[in-house]
């Protein structure tokens, strides 16, 4: 007998004739090595990322373990490439699959009724993930203006690969990874990645701040008349860069010049001729809040007053918001009016400041403002 | 003044590539001008110049000297993100004789003490912000580099000698535990 013919010790059968043991041999399972193994994912999957010169091996295992030489005829192994033992021999164990062709093979070995398979997954394709970690869908391919997105092959394939965008920057151009940082303007941008054998791209639908969203926070300051002989009061707002569904944490924000618009008792002189100085750049944070936007991190103090006597008239600056991205140059968001509004007189005064979709209101003789948002 | 950056003796693929040994000139100057004058600028400068390595295997030791610099830098006291009433436009003194907006030209205010109050208010503000944006700035160039490493030891296959050197890098170049911590993190 054969030193490696079986003993069977778990589980294969022995018949013993006059002269001669027979063991019954199956397949007891299959070992891959060259691809990763793949959690929750049926019919035993492994996945490799696309590699032009390597293969992935697949050996499946006897039980009882023998020599490759004394399979049984009924052991079969099939898919794949079949590969040569060191003797020179084809071997009935083991199998290779190219990984340099995107596909999947299924290698399966029988023996009787046993029968084991594996599948192997070469693939070629870019993973993403968006830096900031709100909004909290980092898988998203809808980013802000100067937003980065990580992007890598996925299940790391050797080798290196150039990679290439249509606009905005990439942190390298070769590799298996790559950070890119999305343009300055709106636009749709794809970022491709090449092998020798094949290249793979993603696009990304880069987006513009849509506007800048006010929100009141907390008044203070008030004081009316007949206890003073002013009216006017101070509140602090929140800015917002919208919309919610990105991050606009790498822009900056401005404030431009106004000349005020001016109507009854603001008309008269000095008030036509007082501007609102322009302002940034501004930071914003990388914060996003849901159903608000990327929080500016930056309030605004918003406040005036008027005094006895007054009538009524409004006073508006009509101030131009816009953003950048690095240094590239301003884009206009929206206009953005401050206004402030009196109507009556003294003791049967109201002032109205607003901002944005923000404002308060107080009325004489009271000192504590009211949100009219 | 004396270098900064260490001579580097285990360079990876393209080390020393024309284009990044310019890089390095110009990253040493910019960290030596920001030793001489204090000025984040220059680590902004410095972190722009290893931003031009497109090399994903270079300049990586570059990156971490930045970093390292970058995070010395901080004033690990003050928190970017807590609220340091900074606003965009301040108000002036309300009251008087005067009808009075926020955000006008402090020019336009007839009343020299309270012109000079508002003064003061808004250089104190424009303070209060600098120190904001300086440290924001800080925090995204350290944010942007350990991603940028992170990113780059992702990529690697599991055994890649590369993935290897790049770790004993870490080793060697950074000397905060916590900042090692986050630049290996899974």
């Amino acid at each position: 007998m054969p030193t490696n013919q079986p003993d069977c010790p778990c589980g294969c059968q022995d018949i013993t004739t006059e002269n001669t043991s027979y063991a019954f041999v199956a397949v007891s399972g299959m070992s891959v090595s060259g691809a990763t193994w793949v959690t929750n994912v049926p019919c035993n999957t492994y996945v490799v990322g696309l590699s032009c010169s390597n293969f992935v091996t697949v050996t499946a295992s006897p039980n009882p373990s023998i020599d490759d030489q004394f399979l049984p005829a009924g052991w079969n192994m099939t898919g794949g490439i079949s590969t040569t033992n060191a003797d020179g021999s084809t071997s009935r164990t083991t199998r290779l699959v190219d990984a340099g062709k995107v596909g999947i093979t299924t290698v399966t070995s029988t023996s009787g009724t046993s029968s084991e398979s594996v599948r192997i997954i070469v693939v070629f394709q870019i993973t993403n993930q968006c830096v900031a970690t709100s909004p909290t869908n980092q898988a998203r391919t809808t980013i802000g203006v100067g937003e980065q997105v990580n992007l890598w092959l996925l299940d790391s394939p050797n080798g290196t690969f150039p990679w290439s965008t249509s606009a905005g920057s990439l942190s390298s151009t070769n590799g298996t990874s790559t950070t890119l940082t999305a343009p300055g303007t709106a636009q749709s941008v794809t970022v491709t990645v090449e092998c020798s054998c094949r290249s793979t791209s993603l696009t990304f639908a880069v987006i513009s701040p849509s506007g800048f969203l006010f929100t009141n926070g907390y008044a203070y300051g008030g004081a009316s008349p007949p206890a003073q002989n002013w009216i006017g009061f101070d509140y602090h707002a929140n800015v917002y860069v919208q919309p919610d569904s990105v991050n606009f944490g790498n822009i900056s924000f401005y404030e431009s010049g106004a000349v005020p618009i001016t109507t009854g008792y603001y008309s008269s002189p000095p008030y036509p001729s007082q501007n609102h100085p322009p302002n940034g750049p501004h930071s914003v944070t990388s914060t996003v809040v849901p159903g608000l936007g990327t929080d500016t991190g930056i309030g605004d103090e918003i406040g005036g007053s008027a005094t006895v006597p007054f009538s009524n008239g409004q006073f508006t600056w009509p101030i131009v918001w816009s953003h950048s991205v690095g240094n590239t140059s301003q884009v206009s968001v929206e206009t953005i009016n401050e206004m402030f509004t009196l109507t009556g007189s003294a003791s049967t005064g109201t002032l109205q400041i607003q901002k944005g979709a923000s404002g308060y209101t107080l009325s004489s003789p009271n000192s504590t403002p009211q949100p009219i948002q | 003044m004396a270098i900064i950056l260490p001579i580097v003796d285990h360079s990876f693929a393209d080390e020393n590539s024309t284009d990044t040994k310019v890089v390095q000139v110009s990253v040493t100057n910019a960290l030596n001008d920001f030793k001489q004058t204090g000025d984040y600028a220059y680590l902004v400068k410095a972190w722009d110049a290893v931003s031009s390595i497109k090399n994903a295997q270079s300049g990586i030791e570059l990156k971490l000297t930045v970093l390292q610099v970058c995070y010395k830098a901080r004033d690990m006291a003050y928190d970017p993100t807590a609220d340091h009433h900074i606003t965009l436009n301040v108000t002036p003194p309300l009251g008087g004789r005067q009808s009075l907006f926020s955000g006008m030209y402090p020019k336009d205010i007839q009343d020299p003490v309270v012109r000079k109050k508002f003064e003061e208010d808004i250089a104190e503000n424009n303070r209060r912000e600098q120190k904001l944006n300086k440290e924001r700035k800080l925090q995204q160039i350290q944010d942007a580099l350990i991603n940028n490493v992170r990113v780059v030891l992702k990529g690697q296959p599991k055994e890649s000698p590369f993935k290897k050197r790049v770790i004993q890098l870490i080793d060697s170049t950074i000397t905060e535990k916590e900042l090692k911590e986050k630049l290996l993190e899974p």
